[in-house]
């Protein structure tokens, strides 16, 4: 099918204003929050599951790669139209079908911006735990598609455990359910299998989302160190003190620099490192539970102590920890980031290792992530537009996955694979590893149209 | 046969009648029965089994061998027993990495560390101290928070392939919510590995989800690495006898609209109530029912619950109630939630049902299954996990003179279009093999079965892994 018959068909699908393919609406759509480029044929915004449906068996009919996402937010090419094709953009469908508070579910379409949907459910006294930093852009539909984190993930869990059922477009245009408002079904999970797929499985042009009652009490505690180790020491040993907290993030003194230029959260210019403690639960015994966590703090080298005294200092904090990606391009044009993570015992020696890194490729690297997790986010800042530091840049970002792996940890937390990470992929897993998801590829796409050349590297046979 | 005496020798594996009619499935007998020691024997087995066209069942403690319908052949059934090393208990990093074959109860006292207060009641067997465990910590025991009744016989690699869960499920989820790593093998024999020690992981498809309740269809679980929490400082559970259905709804609504976090809040019929450890008189004319509410966690947090629970009770007129604290607590909820008198004792034949449906649904579903008149003629037991949207529901069917087998299939029938209708299913979990053939064994077909035989006949082309067991006949 020609490029010009392909247009029309899809006018006729979705309407003449829903089909994009100027020169600069092909650019715009041809990369995403990670570094790479690509180029589609076509871009498309559907309106319904009718519309999504009748697009995708169009692809299939005439083969053509089909890459379905919402805001673009991915971190590692995951919607980067490699191969050309048509790009899917599912903004428009933005609906809170459901709030069914009795069940505790949300019904929602899949380019609902998540910070809407949870500013929705306060109102109501409930929480969707999921709460990625770009949670201010990110769609749910993407969340779903990368299996999205956030910092309170580490005592919710990441977004696949949150997900109780999906309408989705198979590879061939058929629309199937998964799941359901209740909490268990007869069957392979395939929930499961869909959530963290990356669009290489099918589009989701629905969800039930599981919700929880907000907490009845909120400690946040900022802990200021002098040394990294010593913030790192620190979150090894809360946890296994068996204290799991609803976050535990940690952020140094270069990214917190950027942060204050940038947003004033008051962090302390002059410290190395801080960690953001948040408990929540119950107010009976929260008390004792943050003495708990200063003791281990102070065991271990804090130089000073902070609860937040009310909402807006709390928000104040964490406007600063969900900026600071951004805010890092004050310091340099471009970053690089790793979602490199290690068991959480693992932390503090990892950690000296990616300053290591840093030292030897000469590369400021920023550090803020996902603590408690063991999830690192090491920024790579460096200038896109100079080759040889881009190229150091790549090496250094590679280097520092192989340290997790190393450590026995895994080369992405949450940002998925997406074309970025593919080369990565061979440190964790074997070629019989890569063959048993091949053959669940080829089985749910035979005809690899569904964001072909995503997740898995090509077959060395 | 001579294939596994090769890789096995003789004294791992059986051929002999007796043993292997002790491994039958649904009676369906095995030629033999398989130990392997290790994963690399585990996987030649396979590849021998996949040139000879020969059915393999994979079979832990046994205690989930009733799931499923009856299997269309079983050659070798392959025992997990002598996989049964716990590799790594990682108490800092909050994860244990176990073979296949170690029992829940074994694997609760061995990461309940030098603490003496296990979450299971079993004598302390693990280890005495450990220099992996945080040195820092005074409460060092950790827990595993999977939820069985049988863990004393039930294996990880059972529980994880049945996606087995119990009324704790509220709080801490559900296998799924746990495994953070496996390794199994594939029908052709490869050694698969996926997931690891980190509790967030994206890299690659998550098929550690596509193995959590496969019963054996798609892999032979042979290493997990679960997620570990530490020990609850306290515990406690109220166990409290209401007039009837409507009063105990109300107590579990207040429950449920309070900022409280109980992990078990479970109804219990009144046949569930008399197979209790703990004694309620029940008052008045109508048909009572049972309420259990247990709690877990920081000693302030317990204490608050138990409070305002017992308020929440009183409130909605509860007639009798009854607290049990930290060792009665761990008692009750070790063995609960079975079928009066166990399963299939004596001349006695167990029907098993597991009902799930959007929760709020769960008076609704409660009043299905107890005003169908089959309670009268056939002793019905339930227990409902209110808050998760589960009800199961134990048939005991002494004699079959008055064709009450036939009543329950009936009864079966109806029921599942109605769950079905609100957006649930209902399971067969257990039911003689004759009977099996009757009922609708894996609940209502859904839309997405053709996905399920699509990734069956990829990963499975011979079809030799468990056949027949499984959903849509797979």
């Amino acid at each position: 099918m020609d490029k010009q018959s392909l247009i029309s068909a899809l006018q006729e699908i979705v309407g003449d204003s829903w089909v994009l393919f100027s020169k600069m609406d092909l650019t715009l759509y041809g990369y995403d929050a990670s570094l790479d480029r690509g180029m589609p044929d076509v871009v498309v915004l559907p309106g319904s599951t009718e519309e999504v449906a009748s697009v995708v068996s169009l692809a299939y009919r005439e083969e053509i790669p089909i890459i379905a996402r919402g805001s673009g937010t991915n971190l590692s090419g995951g919607t980067v139209p490699t191969r050309g094709g048509i790009i899917l953009h599912l903004s428009r469908m933005n609906r809170i079908l459901e709030i069914d508070i009795p069940n505790r579910t949300v019904t929602v379409e899949p380019g609902v911006i998540t910070l809407d949907l949870q500013n929705r459910l306060l109102e109501e006294g409930f929480t969707y735990a999921p709460d990625p930093a770009s949670q201010k852009v990110s769609t749910l539909g993407g969340n779903v598609g990368e299996n999205s984190g956030g910092p309170h993930c580490l005592k919710y869990g990441v977004t696949t455990n949150h997900v109780l059922g999906a309408e989705v477009v198979l590879h061939d245009g058929s629309v199937v359910r998964l799941g359901g408002k209740s909490q268990d079904h007869p069957g392979y999970d395939l929930l499961g299998l869909l959530v963290g797929s990356e669009g290489t499985f099918g589009v989701v042009t629905k969800m039930i989302l599981r919700i929880l009652r907000a907490p009845e009490s909120v400690k946040t505690i900022l802990a200021i160190y002098d040394a990294i180790e010593d913030a790192g020491n620190t979150v090894s040993a809360i946890i296994a003190e068996g204290i799991i907290p609803a976050t535990l993030e940690m952020m140094d003194h270069v990214v917190m620099e950027a942060v204050e230029a940038s947003v004033q959260a008051g962090y302390p210019l002059d410290a190395a490192a801080v960690l953001i403690i948040e408990l929540d639960g119950l107010q009976d015994g929260m008390e004792r539970q943050a003495g708990k966590i200063v003791e281990i703090c102070k065991a271990n080298g804090v130089r000073e102590i902070h609860m937040a005294k009310d909402d807006a200092e709390r928000a104040r904090l964490w406007a600063g920890r969900k900026g600071a990606f951004g805010a890092v391009s004050r310091l340099r044009p471009s970053y690089m980031v790793c979602d490199g993570t290690v068991p959480r015992t693992k932390l503090p020696e990892v950690l000296n290792r990616v300053l290591a890194v840093g030292k030897k490729y000469n590369l400021l690297i920023g550090n803020v992530f996902h603590a408690g997790d063991g999830n690192l986010h090491p920024l790579i800042l460096f200038d896109e537009r100079n080759g040889k530091e881009s190229a150091a840049a790549k090496a250094a970002s590679s280097e520092i996955l192989k340290i997790c792996a190393e450590a026995g940890g895994t080369i992405s937390g949450e940002h998925g694979i997406g074309i970025e990470k593919l080369h990565e992929m061979s440190l964790i897993f074997s070629e019989a590893d890569f063959e048993a998801m091949r053959k669940v590829k080829r089985a749910l796409d035979p005809k690899d149209i569904l964001n072909p050349g995503k997740v898995i590297p090509v077959s060395q046979a | 046969m001579r294939a596994f005496e090769n890789i096995l020798g003789r004294e791992s594996l059986a051929t002999d009648h007796q043993t292997c009619s002790c491994y039958g499935v649904d009676d369906v007998v095995p030629r033999a029965v398989l130990f392997p020691g290790h994963v690399e024997q585990v996987s030649r087995i396979v590849r021998a089994a996949c040139q000879e066209h020969l059915s393999i069942v994979p079979w832990g403690g046994g205690t989930q061998m009733t799931k499923g319908a009856v299997p269309s052949r079983v050659d070798v059934v392959l025992s997990t027993e002598r996989l049964s090393r716990i590799i790594d208990i990682d108490a800092g990093n909050l994860t244990v990495t176990v073979q296949a074959g170690v029992r829940l109860f074994d694997l609760q006292a061995a990461v309940a560390g030098a603490e003496n207060r296990c979450y299971v009641p079993v004598e302390r067997g693990g280890i005495e101290s450990d220099e992996r465990v945080c040195s820092l910590r005074e409460n060092r025991g950790c827990f595993v928070p999977l939820d069985v009744s049988t863990g004393n016989r039930a294996t990880i690699g059972g529980i994880i392939a049945a996606n087995a869960s119990g009324p704790r499920r509220l709080l801490y989820g559900l296998p799924r919510d746990m495994v953070l790593g496996m390794r199994h093998v594939t029908p052709t024999g490869e050694i698969i590995g996926m997931g690891g020690k980190t509790v967030k992981n994206v890299a690659g498809y998550d098929l550690c989800k596509l193995m959590i309740g496969s019963m054996g269809t798609l892999g032979i679980l042979c290493e997990m690495t679960l997620r570990l929490l530490p020990l609850p400082e306290r515990s406690g559970t109220w166990v409290c006898m209401f007039p009837g259905l409507h009063e105990a709804a109300a107590c579990v609504d207040m429950v449920f609209a309070s900022p409280l976090l109980p992990c078990a809040v479970e109804i219990l019929n009144r046949e569930a109530c008399r197979n209790l450890p703990v004694m309620l008189r029940e008052k008045g004319e109508r048909k009572p029912f049972g309420l259990a509410v247990a709690v877990e966690g920081a000693e302030e947090s317990v204490a608050r619950m138990k409070r305002d629970v017992e308020d929440m009770a009183d409130i909605a007129g509860a007639v009798e109630k009854s607290y049990l604290d930290d060792a009665a607590h761990r008692e009750f909820w070790s063995s609960f939630g079975l079928p009066a008198g166990g399963f299939s004792g004596g001349q006695s034949k167990t029907v098993s049902l597991k009902l799930n449906y959007p929760l709020s649904r769960y008076r609704q579903v409660l009043q299905l299954v107890e005003s169908g008149g089959i309670g009268d003629r056939v002793p019905m037991t339930s227990y409902t996990h209110a808050g998760s949207g589960v009800t199961r529901v134990h048939f005991m069917v002494v004699d079959d003179a008055e064709n009450r087998f036939e009543r329950i299939v009936d009864w079966t029938k109806k029921l599942i279009l109605q769950i079905y209708t609100m957006g649930g299913n209902l399971v067969v979990e257990h039911a003689a093999p004759e009977w099996k053939k009757q009922l609708p064994v894996w609940g209502a077909p859904r839309g997405d079965e053709k996905i399920m035989h699509w990734i069956k006949r990829a990963m499975d082309p011979e079809g030799i892994f468990s056949p027949g067991r499984f959903f849509g006949d797979i």
